[in-house]
């Protein structure tokens, strides 16, 4: 199992593209989910891949905590928070709170997901509280 | 299988380990890492046995660490790492046959390390049952593009060594 191939060096024009395309695609994706108002956040809980609960943040005026399967997350004016989880390696917990729009955090060993996002297709002017 | 193919796909294996071993421990020492984020250079041995023995070679290494995240981190971790390692292995395989052409190491390191966490996300995604956890990507996305690159060039700078070492 010798290799034969010779070993070129240096980069080629195709690691120029993919680096280029890579920061370009981050790029968009991270102007296109943090940017917009904050104050018209909602949070989107999943468990086991069911919408469980859709809560609109800017509506709390005291904080609270709710248990979603084995997880428990405390929920605020300005985002949510996994405080515990019953799963192994506590990443869910590591990612502290969750406060913009675009932002997502997964408890995956206790299949539970948290998406913030805004109102969708409606702009701050055009909630009605 | 020849001996000596046993014996390399072995030290193989066990460097993978090692290398992924340590780098658990270091992971929290490293600022600015995406939550779950990890260096990957676990990737190094599998680009370079998709060198020296294509795809079945980085199948093998995967299969290895798979087995090893089942016993120390559970099922979870060692189907994400199965969806990951898989897509990264068939990636960077396909791409070793055109190295130099398409991508240099450089390229193959980074689109590895963008498979592996796309794949990896994947798993996450069937495992909690919703793809809204792609959200998460485009923290990966720019991280798997410093880490690939980190990996695609030790083991640039390691092949020529790499292979003195097997002509002997």
């Amino acid at each position: 199992m010798t290799i034969d191939k010779e070993i070129k060096k240096g980069i080629t024009r195709g690691d120029v593209i993919l680096v280029a395309a890579v920061l370009l695609l981050s790029a968009i994706l991270f102007i296109m989910s943090f940017s917009g108002e904050r104050e018209t956040l909602r949070a989107e809980i999943y468990l086991s891949g069911e919408k469980v609960q859709e809560i609109l943040l800017s509506d709390i005026t005291e904080s609270y905590t709710i248990k979603i399967g084995e997880c428990e997350l405390l929920i605020e004016k300005n985002g949510v928070t996994f405080i515990s989880s019953e799963c192994s390696d506590k990443l869910c917990i590591k990612k502290g709170k969750l406060t913009r729009k675009g932002d997502a955090m997964a408890c995956v060993p206790e299949k539970v997901v948290v998406n913030i996002k805004s109102i969708k297709g409606k702009t701050p002017d055009s909630v009605t509280y | 299988m020849k001996s000596k193919k046993v014996a390399t796909l072995g030290i193989m294996g066990a460097l993978a380990l090692v290398l992924g071993f340590m780098e658990n421990m270091l992971v929290p020492d490293i600022p600015f890492l995406p939550v779950g984020a990890k260096p990957g250079l676990s990737n190094i041995v599998t680009m370079y046995a998709a060198t020296a023995m294509g795809l079945p070679g980085a199948v093998y290494i995967t299969f290895i660490k798979v087995i090893f995240a089942l016993i120390t981190r559970g099922v979870t971790a060692s189907f994400m790492s199965l969806c990951g390692g898989l897509l990264s292995a068939l990636a960077v395989s396909i791409l070793i046959k055109y190295e130099g052409k398409i991508f240099s190491f450089l390229g193959i390191g980074i689109t590895g390390a963008l498979m592996h966490n796309m794949g990896q996300l994947f798993g996450a995604s069937v495992i909690s049952g919703t793809f809204t956890i792609f959200n998460y990507a485009k923290y990966l996305l720019i991280f798997s593009l410093i880490t690939g690159a980190v990996t695609g060039s030790m083991l640039m700078l390691l092949m020529p060594r790499l292979n003195k070492l097997q002509q002997t």
